[in-house]
């Protein structure tokens, strides 16, 4: 019964949005064969052949832990296993069968809306699909285009935020010109419980997703991506494409090869090519194809050129170009810092995340303590240091941490447990030993004891490694 | 309590709560009952009991021999509902089958307010004919068990309104969902055809 | 009782009534009002006092109840009522194996809305309405009614935003809410009674609107708190459902109506 139901499903989507075109489609459709999907930066193969086709798309949904930066990991929901999600390719007039599978491990449902689908939902309201079960819906890819995917799913902020997108292109019937080398990069914005850098599992924060507040806005899902070993390859003389997409959930994109001049834009992935651009809009659920030919031989930064983004939190690429220089296009040094006047560290060692910082000063101990707070302590002992009566004792002006503060460190490095009395109220209950490094306890203490009329103070890393080792 | 002892013994053996029946077989008496429990797909699984606009207690096992198109409705709504009827009867006419074949289902999601008298007024009211047409009401579990089972989804807003879908299901004489058409005002050529195979054969 | 028919007697002999619902602790839920997540802008639910399974139903207590109901061992069932996942992690109609966690105290999953259902009725007790369950769900440890805590938002979407892989933990494992109830939050997704009343096209942006072409008017008329994801996510995953579905992260716990004395 469920399949014969999905399969009407599937009909009545194709028979409500194609009216006439659908059949007049299905007269030309040859044949059958299951479309190549590609991780990002790769991009399926060229289609060859001259005649539409059924396309068959299986795409599984898996939400699984990835790294976002060295040292932090983020629960992904991907289409693909990746983020982005698999590149799929198809030919304008093929006829597509999409499966969407949703992982039996995975905790929600998923579904997905194709902007290159002409249809209510682009597929959405048809592939909606819990755990463990699969959808299949068809559409005619009418138009020709690069365009995004992404979960629909409510709440969709939230399954966007955690890296649901994708590009799919439809080839038009005569190709685009052909080029040597394509590339799939994809840009999005991460919103972590922690502060950028902050180690270990991250969460997602709906608060910082509301404000827009992205910690990490990255390609290809994870700051270093496409950077040192993984950069983008080219030889001089070669011509480039890159099929760019920016999933959001937030931020529109100001896509910029430093040192390079892209020949050709097909801006927004539409008919319209403008020339000789330096700098192009990625809207969120938007894309671009860029082209152009690398004259010269080096490394080149992809950014997003609102910068803060790029050189803090993530959004930064390299392609890098072998083969002799070619004096006459570029003389100087053959030294990409000169293209660079942010500054070079970032870009020179090409160093994939930054390693967590180390507080210079108690100002900077309590401001970093402060976010490290948030993550580990907040959902007992609140935000502001009150506790819950009964159950969590409060930290705010508290009697039993001012009063030694090397039991403090001792309470953060091991847990506590057994009977307690704190601002004259007892607590029996149980903290567990939280696995903080030594520089992330002397944070977070510092932070607390000059917070909420507490005595004040310091802790260093230094005081908490002697009592680790006591 | 009854209702509920009937579903679980359902489980077990159709029999021990088909027995009570017996109009219902007279009613179809030229349909081949199915002999044994009903097949793995069958709504006539769910043992619950149902009044008709007629007055007769049935159970679903009632519609056992014979195709039906059935949709869930409330007599008092306003905007979709009657669209839905529309849309059976376009499906009725142009499938044009024997009510001897093909039946009319109306089941009603407010049965607090459509009581079978109130269902055999609305019957009248919007002239549904008495040979092919059968409205149906119960208690919310039973009708929330049969909207799970047609895929249905329904919710009180207000006093009197319901938002629901709008789902027209063909089922097959062993009680199989085998087509179904949503939304309003879809067309029916799938439907129609559905319908067509199952009665004439494919 | 007199009420009661031949083939409930013979069940409740079979059933021996109980041995499920003997070891279960219950806690009374004081009745209220709350703002349903999916409504209109005034739209109140009220909610009566009920009575709610402290725990989720765990793999041993329906062991207990596939032994005594032959007709729900995973081979029996017929289709209508579980798809082919149905107790998928058992090994066998009587074994609930490794992946049922220690003693069998993960909480039951892979079980169709029909299976938890007819569980309920056999211990005595019914699934919990939706407007109970959500009314419950809304108390942390320390109050009733703790959505509007930033941090118990982020609490329980913590866990939603993570994958979880057989076994799952213990129901006992988790906070225990004001009310005396574990793992509302933080175990699993549970069944309840009316979950097709959520109207949802699984197009969250048509259904942020009237779709008057699916549904009858007046269907989702924006959410009340469009900051609590949490909510989205349990109706998303309630949208997403089928009666027959049977699914690895979500399970199910009974309620009653408080007994009139
Ligand atoms: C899982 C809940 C939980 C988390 C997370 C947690 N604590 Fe605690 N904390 C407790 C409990 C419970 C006690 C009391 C233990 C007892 O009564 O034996 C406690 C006691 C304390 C105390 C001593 C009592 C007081 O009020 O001064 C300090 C200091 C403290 N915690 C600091 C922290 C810091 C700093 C963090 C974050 C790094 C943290 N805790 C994270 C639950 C937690
Ligand atoms: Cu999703």
């Amino acid at each position: 019964m469920r399949v014969s139901i999905l399969i009407t499903i599937a009909w009545l989507f194709l028979a409500t949005m194609l009216p006439a075109t659908h059949v007049s489609h299905a007269a030309e459709v040859k044949g059958e064969e299951h479309a190549v999907l590609t991780a990002a930066p790769s991009v399926p193969p060229l289609i060859t052949r001259k005649h539409s086709t059924k396309v068959i798309v299986e795409l599984e949904v898996r939400e699984r832990v990835g790294t976002i930066a060295e040292g932090v990991e983020y629960t992904f929901w991907t289409f693909g296993g990746t983020v982005p999600g698999r590149f799929i390719r198809v030919r304008e007039g093929d006829q597509v069968e999409f499966h969407l599978k949703n992982h039996p491990d995975n905790k929600v449902p998923h579904n997905i809306d194709l902007h290159a689908v002409t249809g209510p939902g682009g597929g959405a309201t048809s592939s909606f699909t819990p755990p463990g079960h699969e959808s299949i819906f068809s559409f005619a890819a009418l138009n020709p285009g690069l365009y995004v995917y992404h979960c629909a799913t409510a709440p969709v902020g939230m399954h966007i935020a955690n890296g649901m997108y994708g590009l799919i292109l439809v080839d038009s019937k005569k190709g685009l010109p052909k080029v040597d080398r394509e590339y799939y990069v994809m840009q999005g914005d991460f919103y972590t419980v922690g502060s950028n850098g902050d180690t270990g599992l991250q969460t997602f924060s709906m608060e910082k997703a509301l404000r827009e507040d992205a910690e990490y806005v990255v390609f290809n899902g994870s700051v270093g991506a496409l950077t040192g070993d993984h950069a983008l390859q080219a030889e001089v003389g070669e011509t480039v494409r890159l099929y760019v997409g920016n999933g959001g959930p937030n931020l529109v994109s100001s896509f910029h090869v430093i040192g390079e001049i892209f020949d050709e834009v097909r801006i927004e992935a539409g008919d319209a090519i403008n020339r000789n651009v330096q700098t192009t809009l990625v809207p969120a659920g938007g894309a671009a194809i860029v082209d152009f030919k690398v004259d010269v031989p080096g490394t080149f930064i992809l950014v997003d050129h609102s910068i803060f983004r790029a050189f803090n939190k993530g959004a930064l690429g390299m392609l890098k170009v072998t083969g002799k220089p070619n004096t006459a296009v570029y003389s100087g040094q053959q030294d990409q810092r000169i293209y660079l006047p942010e500054g070079g560290a970032v870009q020179t060692t090409p160093e994939p995340a930054p390693k967590p910082k180390l507080a210079a000063n108690k100002a900077e101990r309590i401001e970093m303590g402060r976010g490290a707070y948030q993550t580990n302590c907040v959902a007992c002992h609140q935000a502001d240091g009150q506790g819950i009566a009964g159950a969590f004792p409060p930290l705010a002006k508290s009697d039993y941490l001012n009063a030694d503060v090397n039991r403090a460190i001792d309470t953060v490095l091991s847990g506590l447990q057994g009977e307690i009395t704190v601002n004259g109220e007892p607590y029996n209950n149980v903290m567990p030993s939280l696995g903080l490094s030594d520089e992330k306890i002397a944070n977070i203490l510092t932070y607390v004891l000059n917070s909420w009329d507490n005595d004040g103070g310091e802790v260093s890393p230094a005081q908490v490694s002697k009592r680790r080792k006591k | 309590m009854i209702r509920e002892a009937c579903i679980i013994v359902a489980m077990f053996s159709i029999a021990a709560c088909g027995g009570s029946s017996e109009h219902e077989h007279s009613a179809h008496d030229h349909a081949d009952m199915p002999a044994a429990a009903p097949t793995g797909h069958s709504i006539f699984h769910l043992g619950s009991k149902w009044m008709t606009h007629g007055n007769d207690e049935v159970r679903l096992n009632a519609l056992a021999g014979k195709a039906h198109v059935i949709a869930m409705v409330y007599s008092s709504c306003e905007v979709a509902c009657p669209r839905i009827i529309a849309d059976m009867h376009e499906i009725k006419d142009k499938a044009s089958i024997d009510p001897s074949e093909l039946g009319f289902v109306l089941v009603s999601i407010d049965p607090d307010r459509d009581t079978p008298d109130h269902l055999a007024k609305f019957a009248e009211r919007t002239g549904l004919d008495e040979s092919a047409w059968t409205l149906l009401t119960s208690q919310d579990d039973n009708v929330r068990e049969l909207a799970a089972v047609l895929g249905v989804r329904y919710r009180r807003v207000s006093e009197t309104d319901f938002a629901h879908s709008n789902i027209i299901s063909l089922i097959n004489t062993d009680g199989e969902v085998v087509h179904q058409q949503m939304g309003l005002g879809s067309a029916s050529d799938e439907m129609v055809s559905a319908i067509h195979s199952l009665i004439h054969g494919a | 009782m007199k009420l009661l028919s031949a083939g409930w007697l013979i069940l409740g002999t079979l059933s021996a009534f109980g041995a499920g619902a003997a070891s279960r602790e219950m806690s009374e839920i004081p009745g209220g009002v709350y703002r349903p997540q999916y409504g209109t802008k005034d739209e109140q639910v009220e909610v009566e006092s009920f009575v709610l399974d402290n725990y989720a139903v765990t793999n041993a207590d329906y062991l207990e109840f596939v032994t005594e109901n032959p007709r729900w061992r995973k081979s029996q069932t017929p289709q209508i009522f579980a798809d082919a996942a149905y107790l998928k992690h058992w090994i066998a109609d009587l074994d609930p194996g490794p992946d049922s966690g220690p003693e069998g105290m993960s909480p039951v999953t892979n079980v169709s809305w029909f299976a938890a259902r007819a569980y309920c009725r056999w211990s005595g007790s019914r699934l919990p309405t939706l407007a109970e369950w959500e009314f419950a769900a809304r108390a942390s440890e320390s109050k009733p009614d703790a959505i509007g805590d930033v941090d118990f938002r982020q609490r329980i979407l913590d866990w939603y935003a993570k994958p979880a892989k057989p076994p799952l933990p213990k129901v006992t494992d988790g906070f225990i809410n004001v009310y005396g109830v574990t793992g509302l939050h933080g175990l699993v997704w549970e069944w309840v009674s009316d979950w097709n009343s959520v109207l949802l096209t699984g197009e969250s942006r048509v259904d942020a609107g009237l779709e008057r072409q699916l549904f009858c008017a007046g269907a989702s008329a924006g959410s009340a708190d469009p900051s609590d994801y949490a909510a989205f996510l349990r109706f998303a995953m309630r949208a997403s459902l089928q009666a027959d579905y049977a699914v690895g992260n979500l399970g199910f716990r009974c309620a009653k109506d408080r007994s009139p004395n």
